[in-house]
């Protein structure tokens, strides 16, 4: 048999294959020009479509999340313990305050009484002092005269005109008035430096005033120390609050909820189909992207706070919030888009 | 699998845009670099064959233009074939050879044969030295006979074609963009290849060929077939694929200048965009299958145009299918549209300045280029690809499949 011969035959099945094949892909490139085309003008259109999303313990956000709340508590934790030794430290602070405050008053009245004083006695002892003065010299002028008495008594025992008892009395008498006078000077001296004391002021008044300085130095390093605390205390109080407050939101996310359990299931609803993704709205899954639809369960609550995703569909960037949802058909959560309110074709 | 696709786009974009660029500098400022000997005191004798189909009173215009042509009345004659039209064309192609006597030869097929089959026929009415195939509508500058054949002084020249302007070119948006296209296809890629003399399509609508090699090329003409069905479309191609093959140099002389009514219609316009496009195709399955035939024959700027040029188009439709799978809106991201406008004034610059009558009104139609240019890649390449069992006369109307040896 020529190769001639069966060419015919394999044209034929050739041909016949390439046609199969032909119509076949045309079919599938129109098809799935028509399906592409149909797909981007529904969901252009669409209001009620959301993008559902699977929520674990382990996805990379939940395990941020876990990490920054574990962070922040830690962080709170610590503001409040720190909190707890700044207001510790104020409130010795301020008791240690009070107290050398009540001292200054003390030191200042026993320093006024003492001037009083000072200024009542001391032109009464300088008077003192000056009559005393004139008393020592009077009694030194009598003791003078008297040193001629105690030669006449030597004589005057030697010539036996006295006797020897009344020689030594009078002898006696004689010492015991130099004694007297040296006393009194002794106590002119004395009263001098009283005098100086009462008049001039003194290294102990000195140095109450410099304890006294030293008093009110401390007072006021003490104020510093109790403003300081004060204010640390306002600051971490306030960054616990608003640590506090992050944490309480953050347990409001979807994201906390996941934390807490195994799995959950939340859709991004975008901003342009916000109206229909109230709590208890109907949530439907369809089968051809959204020709056959069913219920697979209700919308549980809708959190706050806005979230950014990829489009399904288009893979343009995407605005919206989260919604999280109780399915009937967990399954359904693995689809790329689900409906909440209505079918999107009524079927 | 994207990383390289997208290589091989940006290696085929560098490749174009230096293409494009140097077309340019050698369209503007080196003429001679992309130019032939001419001798304009040849004057052989031109059988102009004038295949038509459905083509009403533009046959009648065409014709009468091509007989104002500045070549003696003695050296030239129209062979005007009608391939069975539905409507008055033959009537137009009797009252032309009744007011021309002598110079039109009217002339109709027994049965619809397509447009190459009708050539082929047709050429045997005349024993002229050189063939110049045109198309049914088009309109001749007074120096477009004299120009082409002004070409053939040198022996080793095969082929020598003219460029095609629009007619219509502000009609609609459809015809602003192919006034581009036609300026990028029929003049400015082949300014690039005639600098090596290796155009690898003169197009059918300005096709002058020395007539001992269409009649070396007519045997494989007859004998195309795809598995048993006869080709009928892309005989242009075809024709100046094996004047290369067979060592002939093969040129587009822009200065033979021709225009043609571009197509109003959409459905007229993707007819005619698939069957370039089928033609191109067929003809780079040819091209692999005869590769060896090529390589040492063909100048290797002849052999790039022919293997690795199209292959752009196949890149394209493969990136075109795979970009909506990573990015639905990728096409009309704005730097697409952005891009395809600031290519379009560079282009829309080129053509006011060196074409006044081919001004767009609207620029801006270079937009709608691109949205174009997207579903052609898209959806025309992939149809070409699969009809190839498929025959038509193109944007005039369809005809029957038939195969060979058998009779309609």
């Amino acid at each position: 048999m020529k190769i001639e011969d069966i060419k015919p035959a394999i044209n034929h099945s050739v041909l016949m294959l390439y046609r199969v094949f032909a119509i076949v892909s045309l079919y599938a490139v129109l098809a799935g020009v028509l399906i592409f085309g149909l797909g981007s003008a529904f969901y252009a259109g669409s209001k009620t479509w959301v993008a559902p999303v699977i929520l674990s313990q382990g996805d990379k956000e939940t395990l941020d999340l876990t990490s920054k709340t574990l962070s922040t508590q830690n962080t709170i934790d610590e503001l409040k313990l720190d909190i707890g030794k700044l207001e510790n430290t104020a409130g010795e602070a301020q008791s240690h305050k009070a107290k050398l405050e009540k001292l200054l008053p003390a030191i200042d009245e026993a320093i006024a009484q003492e001037d009083q004083h000072k200024r009542e006695t001391g032109p009464v002892l300088v008077s003192l002092d000056r009559q005393k003065n004139s008393d020592d010299t009077r009694t030194q002028g009598a003791l003078i005269k008297l040193a001629d008495v105690d030669a006449t008594i030597d004589k005057e025992l030697a010539a036996g005109l006295i006797t020897k008892s009344d020689a030594t009395q009078a002898t006696m008498l004689l010492v015991k008035a130099n004694g007297e006078l040296t006393d009194s000077r002794i106590a002119t001296t004395l009263l001098k430096d009283t005098i100086w004391e009462k008049t001039l002021p003194s290294t102990t008044y000195l140095d109450t005033l410099h304890k006294k300085t030293e008093l009110e130095s401390e007072i006021a390093c003490l104020g510093i120390v109790i403003d300081s605390a004060q204010k640390q205390i306002a600051t971490e109080r306030n960054q616990a609050t608003k640590l506090d407050q992050a944490l309480k939101v953050a347990k409001q996310t979807p994201l906390w909820a996941a934390m807490q359990g195994a799995r959950t299931n939340v859709a991004l609803v975008p901003y342009e189909n916000q109206a229909v993704a109230n709590e208890g709205a109907p949530v439907y899954d369809c089968y051809l992207s959204f020709v056959v639809c069913r219920q697979v369960g209700t919308v549980k609550a809708r959190f706050a706070g806005e979230q950014h995703a990829t489009h399904p569909i288009f893979r343009s960037d995407l605005r919206g919030f989260l919604v999280q949802l109780e399915l009937t058909d967990p399954d359904s959560a693995k689809s790329k888009t689900l409906f909440v309110g209505s079918k999107p074709l009524l079927f | 699998m994207l990383t390289f696709i997208l290589w091989v786009l940006g290696l085929r974009l560098f490749l174009s845009l230096a293409k494009y660029a140097w077309s340019i500098v050698m369209r503007i400022g080196h003429p001679r670099l992309a130019g032939v000997k001419q001798d304009f005191s040849l004057e052989p004798t031109v059988a102009i064959l004038l295949p038509c189909f459905n083509e009403g009173p533009d046959v009648y215009n065409s014709i009468r233009t091509i007989l104002e042509c500045d070549y003696p009345m003695d050296k030239f004659q129209v062979i005007a074939t009608d391939d069975r039209s539905r409507d008055d064309s033959w009537e137009w192609l009797q009252k032309a050879a009744v007011d021309f006597p002598g110079r039109v030869v009217a002339r109709r097929n027994a049965k619809n044969m397509g447009k190459s089959r009708t050539l082929i026929d047709a050429s045997h009415v005349s024993s002229s030295d050189i063939i110049l195939v045109v198309d049914s509508d088009c309109i001749f500058a007074k120096n477009t006979i004299r120009e082409l054949v002004s070409c053939f002084s040198d022996p080793k020249m095969g082929i020598v074609g003219g460029t095609v302007g629009i007619r219509n070119p502000n009609t609609n948006p459809l015809t602003q963009v192919q006034t581009y296209v036609y300026f990028l296809a029929f003049d400015l890629w082949k300014t690039y290849e005639n600098w090596t003399k290796s155009v690898t399509c003169v197009g059918g609508y300005l096709l002058a060929i020395r007539r001992h090699l269409f009649e070396q090329i007519e045997p494989k003409i007859l004998a195309r077939n795809w598995f048993g069905v006869e080709v009928t479309e892309g005989e242009d191609r075809y024709i100046t694929h094996h004047a290369l093959l067979l060592g002939y140099d093969t040129y587009v002389n822009t200065k033979a200048r021709c225009w043609t009514n571009a197509p109003e219609k959409y459905p007229q316009f993707f007819s005619q965009q698939y069957r370039w496009r089928k033609s191109g195709a067929r003809d780079l399955c040819m091209t692999y299958k005869l590769l060896w035939s090529h390589l040492g024959t063909v100048h290797p700027n002849g052999v790039y145009c022919s293997t690795i040029a199209p292959l752009t188009v196949l890149t394209f439709t493969l990136g075109i299918f795979i970009a909506p799978l990573f990015d639905p809106l990728f096409f009309l991201h704005p730097i697409t549209l952005v891009i395809s406008l600031a290519i379009g004034a560079i282009l829309h610059l080129i053509i006011s300045k060196r074409f006044p009558d081919q001004k767009i009104s609207n620029p801006l139609a270079f937009g709608f280029f691109g949205f174009w240019w997207i579903i052609n890649s898209f959806y025309l390449t992939v149809l070409s690809l699969l009809t190839f069992d498929f025959s038509d006369w193109g944007s005039r109307t369809r005809r029957q499949v038939k195969c060979l040896g058998q009779e309609l």
